[in-house]
């Protein structure tokens, strides 16, 4: 009777069992429990051991703890790149396609300005080219505070997934607490849903940031970020906070605070997830887009700024600047002294150049240098005037010790702050102050452009320049003076020699190409001399020819964009191959983990029936019982 | 392989899912015609979009600046017609006068007509185009580029700019004329030469033609002009009683109004007197002053020694006999030519063909080309033709030799049109054929965003078929989660 009760008690443990998997059929990390069972040992006779039916030995997980960890790790990565995806998708859509981009409003402008050039009395025609000026600025501006609001949801997302996160590692805590606790009470044996809890915990982790496990004293376990920094151990937990960066353009940074003492997290230490996912988003592809935005917005504004300021405007006054761009930035070294700064404001915009400077001060010297091409300058401090120095149509101030170094960006805030300047139609300067004529007895086949400026300041309008050619290209500039006080014969100011092809010939602020090398005699004269602005359209086919001018790098300003798109377009794309990779790893993980420990409803079922006849069983076992101990009883009655 | 129950509907499900996201897919691009919905579908084709559409904005622009200046062109090429219209009557009206006698009366209806004629250039001139620029004042698009003073005289108020409208990527064209080059610095003479004769010439000798006929000559001879062909009277005669006479006119317009009398005698008389006969025999008397030239009606006589009471002769010229002087007054050559046939004068390389008969102290210049200004030369050829019949002794003579020069300014006004008409066309010819060329070009780069991103024809049909298939699949698996999510041991027991 002892066995068939033993049996009883075993079939309802099985069958408790079986109903609880059922249950936790759609449990999250639930993993399937079942009954194992042992025969107790046999009560001694003669004959040998009698069975003395059966007893649950334990309750157990169906729990592979390899398939479960691969699962967790493959979730830490899937959640990585499809977070990174849906950013990534995000920024694309931000920046638009080719038929929505920046780039589209820098075709119109440039349309504009071709328009105007091409029909420089129509006043509609000015009022195009000022109006699609303005429209481009007002497409950059967007796009920058686009970004902007990307970068702000990227902020947000970090501090969510941060609450989030210290969320669950003090429930891994006090999970690890508990189970220490059941396990000690339980002499020994697992709480198995504790135990899921715990795994699910961890994998929920993994989904925002991917980290390490390992089990200590048996059943407490500890988890690490990737990098090794502890979150979790025993039931001690860190938790992760941000803080701001003054020493980068890309937001606030994490800090892990471990009994109340934060150690300042490094982009690195934080990788997979969501969290690695949004941090690495947001101080890569957005810094990088945003730069790359800005560097076209600074090049855009420094050239055509260049040319306007050579022209004259529809009064026959100096073109003006057309287009303001934003401030740039200064952040200094982590190991700068505390009192260091650096103001930094734009001089002229014509001299700048899309690339961010280091300076750092050494002794006495500053050292700067242009990133883009890493040209240093050497400026020794003896040399400022009002505490400032200027570099590439920069004005920076700084107040350094020595050893101290900052960073300038140039490009960062550059598109969020660009701007047209000119406001009325007339001021659009479509008028050259200078004639570029030919040598009426020139022999040789060389052609000249097209008269444009460079360098900085005002250029000198006023002296007419005659270029002599003499043998191999060796040429001499001749002053004729202004036409108030002429130079006769003119003098000499320079000389120079062509190098082919498309040689450049500069001076007094202008300059111009020319084809080939010139036949000896020939001569081109820059001559002053302001004509009426209404109808002369030189500076204005110069403002719509920067459109094909390789301003940036070699490239022009819509290869600059295109390469922007492409370079964007790649990362999206191999984030994307990573979210589909990573899925189906996860998907695989996931599939093996829950081959094992998955509910099957059907299986489940089929035990049930199994329990319950063994229930059965053992009832008709101790119902027989029942009756052969009554046969007994009659028999002595 | 053990399957959880979640597994299977996951599996389920996530194969509804994957066709319907590939279905959306599918039917974007269908819809949208392009393979590249996002840049990161392909970003090499995405950046390449981005430089293509920016190409094709550019093609795009360049046959719009092309287009602009064909039109502006056309226009001018229809105001150069007018142009040219007006000034082939002029000349027309110009050869009218020169040729036969006409009176007054027939002068006065060409004048009127040239008059109007005048005018009529003036307007094309003055021409705007629809916003209101003028078409012919340079850059001084605002500024009437031609305007008369009081005195008649026409004043160009425009520049020498000229618009060049950026029509290819390393190519420009310019999209009009300057009133200065079509009207005001027409070449005179023949571009090389051009010949006057003196407004007071009184003889019927008129320069046929003035042509460069030694190159080489005339370009190392022409800064030392303006050259001059004076027929000179370098008479040298006798009186009756062998006094040698040299006889010179020194007052052109003096012997020519008096050349209506010819011939004069002349007689000395007793205590230096003489007396004077015209060829009506009219007679006057003066007083000589031994030992000085004497001169009457413009002609100097110088005698060998004073004339005594008795002394007679003629007083008269040599015809055809004439002295060429260069700009600093230097003889350069002399020579005679027929009287009667005329002839031509070669000098310095350069041929005059002198027709009729020039009198003693006519003279034709002649010097490097220079430049005039058309409406003033309408103008010279009316206020020319004007000159009455009844003028004095050399109206008719100034007035044919002014027409004449003038027809050659008018000629190099017609010429100056026709070139100007010459360049249009072959500017438009270039730009038509740069338009064919660029309209290729922005297909071509259209063609090429088709092929980077769009839908092809292919692209679109294998788009669609692929949605045939993938809405097969997507039914299939509903129909497998549907089976399978009804197959549970729990339905049974």
């Amino acid at each position: 009777m002892g066995s068939a009760l033993s049996g009883l008690n075993a079939a309802q443990a099985s069958l408790a069992t079986v109903s609880h998997n059922i249950a936790n059929v759609n449990t999250p990390g639930y993993t399937r429990q079942e009954v194992v069972q042992k025969s107790t040992l046999g009560q001694y006779t003669g004959a040998g051991f009698i069975g003395n039916g059966v007893q649950v030995s334990l309750v157990r997980r169906v729990y592979d703890e390899f398939l479960t960890n691969q699962a967790t790790r493959a979730q830490g990565q899937a959640s990585y790149y499809e977070s990174y995806d849906a950013s990534m998708t995000q920024l694309m859509n931000t920046l638009g396609d080719a038929k929505t981009g920046v780039n589209v409003s820098v075709d119109n402008f440039f349309k504009g300005l071709a328009d105007f050039g091409a029909r420089i009395g129509e006043p509609a025609s000015r009022q195009t080219a000022l109006a699609s000026g303005e429209t481009m600025a007002a497409r950059f501006r967007s796009a920058s505070s686009a970004l902007d609001a990307l970068r702000n949801g990227a902020n947000q997302q970090i501090a969510s997934d941060v609450g989030a996160i210290n969320q669950i590692t003090k429930g891994i805590g006090e999970l690890n607490q508990r189970i220490g606790v059941a396990q000690g009470t339980s002499s020994g044996n697992e709480p198995n849903d504790l135990l899921d809890q715990r795994d699910n915990l961890v994998r929920e982790l993994n989904k925002l940031v991917g980290v390490s496990t390992s089990v200590q004293d048996g059943n407490q376990l500890n988890v690490f970020l990737s990098s090794g920094q502890p979150l979790v151990v025993g039931n001690i937990t860190s938790t992760l906070a941000s803080s701001d960066d003054p020493n980068s353009l890309n937001g606030a940074r994490l800090e892990l605070v471990t009994d109340g003492r934060p150690v300042v997290l490094r982009e690195d230490d934080v990788s997979g997830g969501d969290l690695g996912a949004t941090l690495s988003f947001r101080n890569n592809e957005l810094g990088n887009a945003q730069d790359e935005l800005g560097k076209i917005a600074i090049t855009l504004a420094a050239a055509l700024n260049q040319q306007s300021q050579f022209g004259l405007d529809a009064n026959g006054e100096a073109g003006k600047p057309m287009f303001a761009i934003g401030p740039p930035l200064a952040f200094g070294a982590k190991s700068n002294n505390a009192a260091s700064k650096m103001d930094v404001s734009i001089a002229d915009t014509r001299g700048m150049v899309a690339s961010d400077y280091s300076v750092s001060l050494t002794g006495t010297d500053y050292t700067v240098t242009r990133l883009s091409d890493n040209k240093v300058t050497t400026v020794p401090a003896a040399s400022l005037t009002g505490g400032a120095f200027t570099i590439d149509g920069l004005t920076v101030k700084p107040t350094m010790v020595s050893g101290d170094s900052f960073t300038i960006n140039t490009s960062r805030q550059a598109a969020a702050g660009l701007k047209m300047l000119i406001t009325d139609p007339k001021g659009l300067a479509g008028a050259a102050p200078m004639a570029l004529v030919n040598g009426s007895a020139n022999t040789g086949s060389a052609t000249v452009g097209r008269l444009t400026s460079t360098g900085q300041g005002t250029a000198n309008f006023n002296n007419s320049i005659t270029v002599k050619f003499g043998v191999n290209g060796a040429y001499e500039l001749f002053d004729a003076g202004t036409e108030g006080a002429p130079n006769v014969p003119p003098v000499s100011v320079g000389t120079g020699t062509y190098t082919a092809p498309n040689g450049k010939i500069a001076h007094n602020g202008w300059s111009f190409e020319v084809s080939t090398t010139p036949a000896s005699g020939d001569e081109f004269t820059v001559k002053a001399g302001k004509t009426d602005p209404t109808g002369d359209n030189r500076n204005a086919t110069a403002l719509a020819s920067l459109s094909s001018a390789k301003l940036l790098g070699g490239s022009t300003l819509t290869q600059s964009y295109a390469v922007l798109v492409s370079d964007l377009g790649s990362r999206a794309n191999e984030i994307q191959a990573g979210k589909a990779a990573y899925g189906v790893v996860l998907n695989q993980a996931i599939v093996e983990e829950q081959s094992a420990a998955g509910v099957n409803l059907d299986e489940e079922a089929a035990k049930l029936l199994r329990f319950q006849q063994a229930y059965a069983a053992s009832g008709k076992v101790l119902a027989l019982a029942s009756s052969l101990f009554d046969t007994i009883l009659a028999a002595i009655n | 392989m053990r399957v959880s129950t979640n597994i299977q509907f996951d599996a389920g499900l996530r194969a509804m899912t994957n066709q319907q996201s590939e279905i959306n897919r599918l039917s974007q691009q269908i819809s949208g015609e392009r393979k590249v919905l996002n840049p990161g579908d392909d970003p090499i084709a995405a950046a390449r979009e981005v430089t293509l559409t920016a190409s094709k904005a550019a093609y795009e622009q360049m046959l719009k600046n092309q287009s602009d200046v064909d039109g502006s062109l056309d226009l001018v090429e229809s105001n150069l017609d007018t142009a040219h219209e007006a000034l082939v009557q002029f000349r027309t009206k110009l050869i009218a006068l020169n040729s036969g006698a006409l009176n007054d009366a027939d002068r006065a209806s060409h004048i009127k007509d040239m008059e109007s004629l005048r005018t009529s250039l003036m307007a094309v001139a003055n021409q705007t185009d629809s916003s209101g620029n003028f078409l012919f004042s340079g850059y001084a698009a605002k500024t009437q580029p031609f305007v008369s003073n009081a005195a008649g005289q026409v004043a160009y108020n425009g520049d020498t700019g000229i618009r060049e409208v950026q029509v290819g990527p390393s190519r420009t064209i310019a999209s009009n004329f300057t009133g200065d080059y079509l009207f005001m610095s027409v070449p005179t003479g023949n571009g090389r030469v051009e010949g006057n004769a003196t407004t007071t010439n009184t003889g019927s000798g008129y320069m046929k033609n003035v042509s460069v006929s030694d190159n080489t000559a005339w370009k190392a001879a022409q800064a030392a002009g303006p050259y001059s062909v004076d027929f000179v009277s370098t008479t040298t005669g006798t009186t009756t009683n062998g006094i040698a006479v040299n006889q010179t006119v020194t007052d052109p317009a003096a012997w020519g109004k008096a050349a209506a009398n010819k011939p004069f005698g002349i007689e000395f008389g007793a205590g230096n007197s003489y007396t004077l006969t015209d060829g009506k025999g009219v007679t006057s008397t003066g007083t000589y002053t031994p030992g000085a030239p004497l001169t009457i009606n413009g002609m100097q006589m110088n005698f060998g020694t004073d004339p005594v009471a008795g002394d007679k002769f003629a007083i008269g010229d040599v015809a055809g006999k004439y002295e060429v002087r260069n700009g600093a007054g230097a003889v350069v050559t002399t020579g005679t030519i027929d009287p009667k046939l005329g002839g031509s004068v070669t000098v310095a390389g350069i041929t005059l063909d002198i027709a009729g008969v020039p009198n003693a102290g006519d003279s034709f210049k002649f010097k490097t080309s220079g430049t005039s200004d058309i409406f003033a030369s309408m103008q010279t050829a009316i206020d020319a033709a004007k000159i009455p019949a009844a003028d004095a002794a050399n109206g008719a003579t100034q007035r044919n030799n002014v027409l004449r020069e003038m027809m050659a300014n008018i000629d190099g006004g017609i010429d100056r049109v026709l070139e100007a008409t010459t360049t249009v066309g072959s500017r438009q010819v270039e730009l038509e054929a740069l338009t064919g060329q660029d309209t290729l070009s922005r297909d071509n780069v259209s063609a090429q965003i088709t092929k980077e991103v769009g839908m092809g024809t292919e692209d679109l049909v294998a788009a669609i078929s692929e949605l045939a298939q993938r809405n097969l699949s997507l039914q299939a698996a509903q129909k497998v989660y549907a089976q399978v999510s009804s197959m549970s041991l729990f339905n049974i027991i």
